[in-house]
């Protein structure tokens, strides 16, 4: 069964280590946020049901990494909030 | 906007092109107007709009327009406002007739969205499909017929590095008609983005049926597996920007020895050939010197345009900003503003200008006022001059001062964003996205023809300022003529005002000549080079070279009380000095352009100078009390 993971949540590091990296794969289940980043994020290609890979993080716990359809963006912790996703 | 200087009549057809950021729109544009606008493989180079007529030899009459990248018709950023404002009333043609999109075609599934909103807005519009060497290198088939179905519009293939297509590209704009009002984009609810995110898909796959499981990414995801490595990427980060900034110093030299020998014999060659003559005198030692003491530096100067550009076309920019996104942020910058910050190094008006790629206005604000802080090309010769009187034999030690120079710039400029941190309200528009290019071997030919045009341009706009105060110093210093030849300097029109202005300059460590050359900064930072060439009468000393000659004046020099003028001392003070103060008026203007705010722009003057002056003053008189000369 799916489980729902908040990327963004406080336990954001325990929850990259403990689930990222068995499966560093998972799916959009939806958007949160604010309204102009959730368009922006849309906009640059991301959507419910697409799968993104989970690349790394930037040293000093910076950007997340994370890669889908031909494309790696680096995103910060905040923007990353803004994406809910299950792990597959 | 970058004027081309081109007839502007309702008959000519004005076609923009929009595109995703990287997508390859300005090397489009380049070809189809012959223009030579630089190609950055770095998302959201473009930040101003440019126009030029079709490349007349191939033979039509139309106007393109290149616009700032974007990720939709819903500007998010400066540079995004730009572009609407591009095609739907620009301040030169007011609405474009109609819009070429360029997508690239191994990122067709992201960049068909402007397509799609290009729909909504009612323009005509013809899909240009770019990077198609990349498909064809893996043997992926692109089938426009399915996209030209979907969207009622031409499609053409166009390859950036042969110019194919471009013929295509021509004819079909010349055919786009305007049949519907132009509306603006809406924007769309999350159920529209849903399904229209899902017609992509589906139009992706369909396009490039033997896509599946194929990757373009595979080297460019290996070489990033080492440069965004948490330790050897940074390593690597910082290794690349010491080798950068050194090698301007080590590189060069063989180069600027050529220079100034030229000059130097040029120099003595007139004087000898003229004994006595005041036009040849006035020539060798106000012209020759004061241009042979700036241009020497011009080897320099173009390793230093050399290295960013090999820097901005590898794709290695979008993982800098990256890298070094958290500690910017822990200052109230973003990973976005290193690119700027970078430029600032060749010059800070670009720099200023590539600001407008920061969503956040505070983001914005704090970049531009740290601009002016980072060792801009015109520094250099001032730095190489200073560095070579501290370090004559040692170009391994002048290396890395001048390398501890451009550090002492980032950390100068790290403090004042911290400060500005913590007086400038926070707001939440900000936000990092940076999308990673794929890396592409820089093509050298394009590189080395942007550097030549900078270096020409850097030239051009020094030139004016150095040949007047060339006129103006030497002229000051050599009138009225003195009976006595050791007291000419002192009862000159020059020396005479000088005594006036010392007690400014004294607390600095040194005495009126160098205030000549500081206050003759302001017109253009490497006059201060010029000037103290002329000043301290470079040309008339017997060394090898004028550069040679100067460094050996300024050894001698002494002041009115016998006291040495270029100490240690005062020479770092002079170093901290030049790292602070804003003494180039078009970047002021500029500050006042890119923030709309003179208020701010001439805030910064004053205290960019007057910290500058203060820290200098506090340097010299320090390191004397603790027995520094």
């Amino acid at each position: 069964m799916a489980r729902v993971i908040v990327i963004c949540m406080s336990n954001l590091n325990q929850w990259a280590e403990h689930t990222l990296n068995k499966t560093k794969e998972c799916v959009i289940d939806s958007f949160a946020g604010p309204l102009h980043l959730q368009e922006r994020l849309r906009e640059m290609g991301l959507s419910t049901g697409l799968v993104i890979k989970i690349k790394g993080r930037a040293p000093w716990k910076g950007p997340w990494l994370i890669e889908y359809s031909e494309t790696v963006l680096a995103i910060r912790e905040q923007e990353a909030q803004c994406l809910i996703v299950k792990s597959l | 906007m970058l004027d081309r200087e081109v007839p502007v009549t309702k008959k000519i057809k004005k076609v923009a092109l929009v595109g995703s950021p990287n997508s390859g729109k300005t090397t489009l544009y380049n070809w189809l107007t012959n223009s030579n606008f630089k190609t950055v493989n770095y998302p959201g180079a473009t930040v101003e709009f440019a126009y030029g007529n079709v490349n007349p030899a191939l033979g039509s009459d139309l106007i393109f327009i290149d616009t700032p990248g974007v990720y939709s018709f819903q500007p998010k950023s400066r540079d995004e406002e730009v572009a609407m404002d591009a095609i739907y009333n620009n301040s030169v043609f007011g609405e474009v007739d109609g819009l070429i999109i360029v997508v690239d075609g191994t990122q067709l599934e992201r960049h068909l969205l402007l397509a799609q909103q290009a729909l909504e807005t009612g323009f005509p519009f013809l899909l240009v499909l770019t990077m198609r060497d990349i498909l064809q290198k893996a043997n992926i088939e692109l089938h426009k017929e399915i996209l030209e179905k979907e969207f009622g519009a031409r499609v053409v293939f166009f390859d950036g590095m042969l110019g194919q297509g471009l013929q295509d590209v021509i004819l079909e704009s010349a055919n786009l008609k305007k049949t519907l009002s132009i509306e603006k984009a809406s924007k769309w609810n999350d159920q529209k983005s849903e399904q229209l995110s899902a017609r992509r898909q589906v139009l992706a796959t369909r396009s490039l049926p033997n896509c599946e499981k194929k990757t373009f990414r595979h080297q460019t995801d290996q070489v990033d597996s080492l440069l965004l490595h948490p330790v050897f990427g940074l390593i690597f980060f910082f290794a690349l920007m010491t080798v950068l900034f050194s090698s301007i110093y080590w590189a060069a030299a063989p180069f600027m020895d050529w220079i100034d020998q030229g000059f130097s014999w040029t120099a003595q060659t007139v004087l000898e050939k003229f004994p006595d003559q005041l036009w040849a005198e006035f020539f060798a030692n106000g012209i020759l010197t004061s241009f042979s003491a700036v241009l020497v530096f011009v080897p320099q100067i173009f390793i230093l345009f050399f290295g960013v550009g090999l820097l901005e076309s590898s794709g290695y920019l979008a993982r800098a900003a990256t890298l070094i996104d958290r500690p910017l942020a822990k200052i109230g910058l973003s990973g976005r503003s290193f690119v700027p910050l970078l430029s600032g190094f060749a010059c800070a008006i670009p720099a200023l200008m590539a600001t407008r790629n920061l969503s956040s206005k505070r983001d914005r604000l704090i970049t531009q006022l740290v601009i002016p802080l980072m060792a801009c090309s015109a520094r250099l010769p001032v730095y190489a001059l200073l560095i070579g009187f501290l370090f004559p034999e040692s170009p391994l030690f002048a290396g890395l001062a001048l390398a501890t120079l451009y550090l002492g710039a980032l950390v100068i400029g790290a403090v004042a964003s911290a400060i500005l941190n913590r007086m400038i309200a926070k707001d939440q528009s900000g936000y990092f996205m940076m999308e990673l290019p794929l890396y592409r071997l820089p093509k050298m030919s394009v590189i080395l023809t942007q550097c030549f045009q900078r270096t020409k341009a850097y030239v051009k706009r020094a030139g004016p300022a150095i040949f007047i105060f060339a006129v103006v110093i030497w002229f000051a210093t050599n009138f009225p003529k003195s009976e006595i030849h050791e007291q000419q300097l002192q009862q000159s029109y020059a020396g005479r005002a000088g005594q006036v202005i010392e007690p400014l300059f004294k607390p600095m460590g040194v005495d009126w000549r160098v205030g000549v050359g500081l206050i003759s900064a302001f017109a253009a930072r490497e006059v201060f080079v010029s000037s103290l060439a002329v000043v301290f009468q470079a040309a008339n000393d017997d060394e090898a070279t004028q550069q040679e000659a100067l460094i050996s004046q300024m050894h001698q020099a002494r002041n009115s009380d016998g006291e040495l003028i270029f100490t240690i001392s005062s020479v770092i003070g002079l170093s901290i000095f030049f790292m602070i103060a804003l003494q180039c008026m078009t970047t002021v203007a500029m500050m006042q352009r890119e923030s709309n705010s003179w208020k701010l722009a001439i805030v910064q003057l004053i205290v960019f100078n007057g910290v500058a002056y203060a820290l200098a003053v506090a340097v010299v008189q320090g390191l004397r009390s603790f027995g520094v000369a």
